[in-house]
């Protein structure tokens, strides 16, 4: 975060944000755009497998934040819930990019800053190629759940399920994966 | 599968995901994302335009309007001859005084984003159309919108007492200054659909004359009283639900009220369409028929669910078809799975069906359809679909 940021907001916890966002506070809402985008773009990749269309639903969803910010009951989730925003942008720009061609997730090996652990069962490439399989909306799953820290009772509002479908789908998407990745 | 050995692989697989996901992002200008995001309300249509240009045709888009502001502001600022309403974007700064006292948070049940059908209203520049007041989750702070740029008066709520409200102005706005005070009476109707406020006094005339109105609730937002209107539809309605801590979700020609805390929901589609085939993902729309019966055909020759009825009746004087479906269990193809059941005609979704509770009311060649959460049954489920008004008429009385 800029310091020109810290210095102008009084209130910089995500409730002082929000409130100031609210009452049309631009640089409250860039503090909050500055705190967030780089995770919500990496949630994106998760179900996009492609980095300029992750960037691209980041950048789909920042209108939608706004115009949803009023709706944040949680202020110290506020990273979850644009976490589900993101998420939910790109799986619509994968299904209007769908009418035109298959989106398919990459499967090149994914550069890391940190080496693998070789004693992992789960490599990338491997990683990469049982994502490749997987629906979006199953990445969505993913992505919410490990990578944006969702816990159970904000994944079925942000995914649009229920409970009980919420923990039949994970279940068996964990038992997917787990037979692809432990058997690759 | 051993629970040991499945949380061991979730905390791999979360290890690797995070991995995974840790791509390099290309830097970008918050505050030029944020003053893009927060312009998105006025843009409405033209918002999904302008995201689906790409990068380089935006960046020249913004350059060229960036000049052609800094050549206009030139060419207006020289010819202005006396002050006038503010006319510019709010202060990005939004400095809050800090010797002014802390805000009193409205009370909850007009927490809310309110609406009022108004004509134009001298010297605020906002044309015909609805104006909306926002009171913020916390109470602390309101705005309006949709009047003059600049005009929003947002304000900070300095003390509550009794069916009064005491607001004093963050920032310069409508050509008042920051600091403003004024005084308030609030009454609302006894379902609290409806707000009337009354200026008892206000330093900020401008302000007195844009709240001073009888404001409808808006269901688009969080509410904890559950009558009020939903106006993202075309044309928009109103309904009175249990009062709940409501939240909103809306898509194209979708909305979702639900109160996470007890699960109950209303989900409301425009022009119900269906899938092809409901076991696929791939969503294939199945032919769109107009009509609440061509929806009910839909279901019928679906072999995913078995319509147990579909009961003509009114509602609001349209009319209308209780539709009761259920899962297909014997010979089910895709025993189960998920099953893509419907989605609004102009929205790229896709929702699940089961066993549902369906109401669908015909209105010209659209059809709307309305479904409580969890099913119960229609002698629970009538007295809040009989308060539906379609279309929401601005001066009726609620329902």
């Amino acid at each position: 975060m800029s310091a020109a940021f810290a210095t102008a907001v009084r209130d910089e916890s995500p409730a002082g944000l929000i409130r100031a966002a609210l009452a049309g506070d631009e640089i409250a809402f860039a503090t909050i755009v500055d705190r967030h985008r780089v995770a919500m773009t990496r949630v994106a990749y998760v179900v996009s497998g492609d980095a300029d269309l992750a960037e691209e639903s980041v950048q789909a969803a920042w209108p939608v934040v706004w115009q949803r910010l009023g709706s944040v009951r949680e202020p110290e989730r506020l990273g979850a819930w644009l976490a589900s925003v993101a998420v939910n942008e790109a799986r619509q720009l994968i299904r209007r990019r769908r009418r035109r061609s298959i989106v398919e997730i990459a499967v090149a090996t994914h550069e890391s800053a940190t080496a693998p652990d070789p004693a992992s069962s789960v490599g990338d490439i491997d990683l990469a190629r049982a994502m490749a399989g997987l629906d979006p909306e199953d990445r969505a799953l993913l992505a919410l759940r490990y990578v944006a820290g969702l816990n159970s009772t904000e994944l079925g509002p942000a995914l649009g399920m229920s409970a009980s479908g919420l923990r039949r789908r994970l279940a068996r998407l964990l038992a997917r994966l787990r037979t692809e990745l432990d058997h690759a | 599968m051993h629970d040991l050995d499945m949380t061991q692989f979730e905390e791999r697989l979360e290890s690797r995901l995070r991995l995974y996901a840790g791509i390099e992002v290309r830097p970008g200008s918050p505050r030029l994302i944020a003053r893009e995001a927060m312009a998105s309300r006025r843009r409405s249509g033209l918002a999904m335009a302008w995201v689906s240009l790409r990068p380089p045709v935006r960046l020249a888009l913004v350059f060229a309007l960036l000049g052609s502001l800094l050549v206009g502001g030139l060419l207006i600022g020289s010819r202005l001859l006396r002050p006038i309403l503010t006319v510019t974007q709010p202060s990005p700064s939004f400095d809050v005084p800090s010797n002014a006292p802390l805000g009193g948070p409205a009370g909850e049940d007009i927490r809310s984003r309110w609406l009022a059908n108004v004509g134009t209203i001298p010297g605020l520049g906002n044309g015909s159309g609805p104006v909306t007041l926002t009171i913020d989750p916390t109470g602390s702070v309101l705005a309006l919108a949709n009047l003059d740029p600049g005009a929003s008066f947002t304000s900070r709520t300095s003390s509550v007492a009794g069916d009064e409200l005491r607001i004093e102005l963050v920032s310069d706005s409508g050509g008042c200054r920051a600091g403003a005070e004024g005084v308030y009476g609030l009454v609302q109707s006894t379902d609290g659909s409806r707000l009337t406020i009354t200026a008892v006094s206000d330093a900020c005339p401008t302000r007195s004359v844009a709240l001073s109105r009888t404001w409808d609730r808006t269901l688009v937002g969080p509410t904890t009283v559950g009558a009020g209107i939903v106006d993202t539809f075309d044309p928009p309605f109103a309904i009175r639900l249990p009062d709940a801590r409501y939240e909103a979700r809306t898509l194209d020609d979708f909305i979702e009220i639900a109160d996470p805390g007890s699960g109950f929901s209303l989900i409301v589609f425009k022009n119900p369409q269906g899938f092809a085939d409901s076991c696929s993902t791939d969503e294939v729309r199945y032919p769109y028929t107009p009509g609440a019966g061509a929806f009910v055909d839909y279901y019928r020759q679906n072999d995913a669910f078995t319509v147990i009825e579909a009961t003509p009746l009114q509602i609001d004087r349209h009319d209308a078809i209780h539709l009761v479906t259920k899962i297909r269990v014997e010979g089910a193809r895709c025993p189960g799975a998920d099953l893509y059941a419907v989605t609004p005609r102009n929205c790229n979704c896709h929702f699940y069906g089961g066993d549902d509770s369906i109401y669908l009311i015909d209105l010209g060649a659209d059809t709307f359809f309305f479904q409580l959460s969890p099913t119960t049954d229609s002698a629970a489920e009538m007295p809040i679909i009989n308060t539906i008004r379609i279309p929401y008429v601005p001066g009726e009385p609620s329902p």
